[in-house]
């Protein structure tokens, strides 16, 4: 292995060309997952800001800030960015565009330049939500209900809505990409079951993304169609029934939620078995449970719907339907902790990101199996325990695991190392500013603060402030890496190719790795996480 | 390479089959029971369809990966008809155990208050 | 033809395999894709039959008839295509191809008239759309001006039956069959101009032969395609035009 190798290979993938053009029309998938990166920053962060005046708003129970129009568009805004602008690419398309070929030894993935056709219609679609935005703003709400939105709504659906449907497409030709190429081009000796578990969450997901998008991309079709052209599909005042807008746009959006998840998922096993130094307990149990969870995601959409008008029965079928995706979120769960049991645990940035995962996927998880129950959800439906609910599993889950993904990574895809200390602190930050945000949002929809509006009773005031309070902590703690991730790019000490000691086939490449990846095919003998053999290794010997 | 594709001799055939096949569906239409009708038409349609996916589209010589691409789809669109129309099937009885009123009559509702309130809801209106 | 394997791929083997299976996975989104608006049909057809049945029996199934066997001829042509493309005869694959591009254009064309037929009669939903049961159908429904609807399967759905007589009621839900029906057979045509673009494309490549037993992946996945689009006419020809 190359650990004394210091200075990165002098032709790496970033040293290949540094023109504009050799950066927009590239079809290296590690380029392609850099603009991925640049970009979904840039709109973390528009979604962030919405996210900022908004809970300025909510400091006090008057609407004093913003009139309800601009507060509905501020909402909306931070849904539509923050889903299918961030979070839907946010680890398949960053780390795994950059790790899917690395981690099963391939040269690339198997359609390049699809991979940047995908690209290109991500940024198309952002374009147009950011056009949507900048003529006025769209009020309906990320999910884009009917007939609100098909006929009520006096602002830019057609345009944001035509946003979402075209990064639907950047989002299934990713999948797409990834299926293909886990299929034909593993490495020899890469068998199923010695894939890391990256490389299995990433699979699943793709099954979702490439199932589950078209439906929704043919709900908004129909919205438009009908705001468009006067085509009447869920027009009420011809019989059509907006309740089948919502089967189809949540047959895409609940499984949506593990396209966010699931390869998180994935970065977590990665990090706890190489900062466990142990294999992965119950390996396949954790590869099978990620298919679990993309297959059974389909059977549960219809817990959004308990109390819109859908039929009783169905909604007792969706509500045993959704408990079942406990067990293999559990099994996940249990395995990361079997796994750390005994083990040399190393407290390092990615793996705080990875435990403070482990913590709020639970507290998210078990709050679903609440908003399961038809009984529970009939009170607690469209409060803030919703909200906090799907917070905890899309920012505590999703946004943990693309944190400490990056962290773990950055060494690999920069060829630098980031400031360990500042690391480790932002990590603390963000998880103490994120409960500090959203645990009070769980006792105030409790209470019964109904989401989505702008003003409120008095006596919930406290736990709006909190919620503010936590909000503005979490923003610091977002910005914190977002500069020590620059300035590392020049001052970052350099990296070996495997600065954790890391197993797993990307370690094998330089940082950063060649164009092609590797200079000649590597060859798997061994399963994945091969790291007992060599328990002795320590803390110290790592470099820090 | 392995160039296994389906012989022109089998493809003038299948071709026959489908027309006969789309012969059969025209006659089928004459069943006057809807749901008799309905069935005979999707049936007769399946398998067109596979006779064109076997043959045409060379799946009898594709591996296990392929034809679990092929049945993908379908198997996700059987999952999405079925758990759909169960909330439709059973829809009926829901008056009987009285669900929420708001519901039902939201359209209503909506309509009325477009009536007392036009301006709320005329085109044109912005922060 | 080693040309033809791109950088990451090791041969042409695994390169066939990768673009074949990828288009499969392509046309399982279609299903998809297609599959939301056959569900939103299904919903609908149940809640409205004897709309579905008046809405249907205004398309002209000779048209249908005529249009579906076009279709399945154009499929033939593609996969004998492919047969020749497969077999060194990559002028013959050329004019196979050509072939099928003109039974799609003939699809389109008849599709057209039909089109120009439904704005004819004020059958494209919208502001000025009409459906009168006795002047249109051939077969009045039972003779019956009772219009069975399941009305409580929508919410607020009996409010429109409240305020307006059958007939009224009735026009509304055929309304709803022919959006449904634009929606469909819309999509279908788009789906039949890219396909006949990219038929167009690899039939130009054909013609100057550039298929041969090691590599004909182009023809193998643009007909996979259009067979697919085939596929999707199949069930829309008796579910739309053939409801009794
Ligand atoms: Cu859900």
């Amino acid at each position: 292995m190359t650990t004394e190798l210091l200075a990165p290979p002098e032709r790496n993938y970033l040293s290949a060309g540094y023109t504009a053009r050799s950066w927009l029309l590239t079809v290296d998938h590690k380029r392609i997952a850099i603009l991925y990166m640049v970009s979904i920053t840039l709109f973390f962060f528009v979604g962030g800001a919405a996210a900022v005046l908004f809970r300025l708003e909510l400091m006090t129970p008057e609407g004093d800030l913003v009139i309800s129009e601009t507060y509905n568009k501020l909402f909306t805004l931070h849904g539509i960015v923050m889903i299918f602008l961030f979070l839907i690419p946010a680890v398949p398309a960053v780390l795994g565009n950059f790790l899917v070929p690395l981690m099963i030894g391939a040269r690339d993935l198997a359609f390049p330049r699809i991979n940047l056709l995908s690209w290109y219609l991500f940024m198309l679609g952002g374009a147009l939500v950011m056009w949507s935005t900048f003529v006025g703003g769209v009020d309906t709400g990320w999910t884009f209900y009917t007939p609100y939105s098909s006929t009520y709504a006096n602002t830019n659906v057609m345009l944001a809505a035509l946003g979402a449907f075209v990064t639907g497409f950047s989002s299934i030709l990713t999948g797409l990409n990834f299926i293909v190429t886990v299929h034909t081009m593993r490495a020899p000796g890469l068998r199923w079951f010695r894939l890391p578990l990256f490389i299995w969450a990433h699979y699943a997901t793709s099954l979702i993304m490439i199932l589950g998008t078209p439906v929704v991309a043919a709900a908004i079709f129909l919205v438009a169609l009908e705001r468009g052209l006067g085509i009447g599909i869920f027009d009420p005042k011809l019989g059509g029934d907006p309740l089948l807008f919502q089967h189809l746009f949540w047959f895409y959006s609940h499984p949506a939620v593990y396209i966010m998840v699931l390869p998180s998922m994935g970065v977590v096993s990665e990090i706890i078995a190489c900062f466990s130094r142990k294999r992965i307990f119950g390996y396949r149990f954790v590869a099978m449970s990620s298919m679990a969870i993309a297959v059974i995601g389909f059977f549960v959409w219809g817990h959004h719907m308990f109390v819109s008008g859908q039929s009783v029965y169905a909604g007792l079928v969706f509500s045993f339907l959704s408990m079942l995706v406990a067990i293999p979120s559990a099994i996940k769960v249990f395995n990361w902790t079997a796994t750390m049991h005994k083990g040399h645990v190393w407290l390092s940035t990615p793996m705080l990101y990875a435990l403070g995962f482990i913590g709020l996927f639970t507290m998210g998880g078990l709050t679903g199996l609440f908003l399961a129950t038809v009984a529970v959800d009939v009170h607690v439906h469209d409060t803030y325990f919703v909200v906090a609910h799907f917070h905890y599993i899309m920012v505590g889950g999703s946004v943990m695991g693309y944190l400490g993904g990056l962290h773990f990574w950055w060494p690999k895809i920069t060829g630098r190392m980031y400031p360990e200390w500042w690391g480790r602190f932002s990590a603390v930050l963000v998880f103490f500013g994120f409960n500090l945000t959203f645990f009070p949002q769980f006792v105030v929809g409790y209470l019964g603060m109904p989401r989505r509006y702008h003003t409120y009773p008095e006596e919930f005031q406290i736990y709006n402030v909190m919620s503010t309070a936590g909000a503005s902590i979490l923003g610091v703690a977002y910005l914190i890496p977002l500069i020590y991730f620059i300035w590392s790019l020049k001052y970052g000490p350099r990296a070996t190719a495997n600065p954790w000691d890391a197993r797993g086939l990307e370690w094998e490449a330089a940082s950063p790795p060649i164009t092609q990846n590797f200079e000649t095919t590597p060859i798997v003998t061994t399963d994945a996480y091969p790291y007992a053999e060599d328990e002795q290794r320590t803390e110290e010997t790592l470099l820090v | 390479m392995a160039a296994h594709v389906t012989s022109s001799r089998s493809c003038y055939i299948v071709f026959g089959a489908l027309l006969v096949l789309l012969v059969l569906t025209v006659i089928a239409a004459g069943i006057e029971n809807h749901t008799l009708g309905i069935i005979v038409a999707l049936l007769i349609a399946t398998v067109k369809a596979l006779l064109i996916i076997v043959y045409f589209m060379n799946v009898r010589f594709a591996d296990w990966v392929t034809r679990l691409a092929v049945a993908a789809g379908f198997v996700g669109l059987i999952v999405l008809l079925a758990f759909m129309m169960s909330d439709y099937l059973t829809r009926d009885p829901v008056d009987e155990i009285e669900t929420s009123p708001v519901t039902r009559a939201a359209p209503e509702a909506f309509e009325a208050l477009a009536l007392l309130h036009p301006e709320a809801f005329a085109p044109g209106i912005s922060v | 033809m080693t040309g033809h394997v791109a950088h990451h791929f090791d041969d042409a083997e695994q390169q066939f395999h990768a673009a074949n299976l990828g288009m499969w996975i392509f046309l399982a989104t279609e299903v998809m894709f297609f599959g939301s608006l056959f569900a939103a049909y299904t919903a609908y057809r149940y809640m409205f039959p004897e709309a579905f049945v008046a809405g249907s029996h205004s398309l002209d199934v000779v048209m249908g008839t005529i249009n579906t066997a076009v279709l399945l001829l154009s499929s033939l042509f593609v996969a004998l295509a492919v047969n020749a493309a497969a077999t060194n005869r990559s002028r013959a694959a050329a004019g196979f191809l050509v072939g099928a591009i003109v039974m799609g254009v003939v699809f389109l064309g008849i599709k057209a008239v039909e089109y120009a037929d439904k704005f004819a009669h004020n059958h494209v939903p919208g502001a000025h759309f009409q459906f009168h049961r006795e002047s249109e159908g051939e077969h009045a429904v039972d003779g019956e001006h009772h219009v069975s609807v399941n009305e409580s399967a929508i919410p607020g759905g009996d409010f429109q039956a409240g305020h307006n007589s059958p007939d009224r009621t009735l026009e509304k839900r055929v309304e709803l069959f022919f959006s449904l029906y634009f929606a469909m057979t819309g999509l279908h045509a788009l789906h039949m101009v890219i396909g006949v673009v990219l038929l167009g494309i690899v039939a130009y490549q054909a013609w100057r032969g550039a298929y041969s037993q090691t590599y004909f992946t182009p023809v193998e996945v643009s007909g996979l395609y259009w067979h697919f689009v085939d596929i999707v006419w199949v069930f829309l020809f008796p579910l739309l035009y053939l409801i009794r």
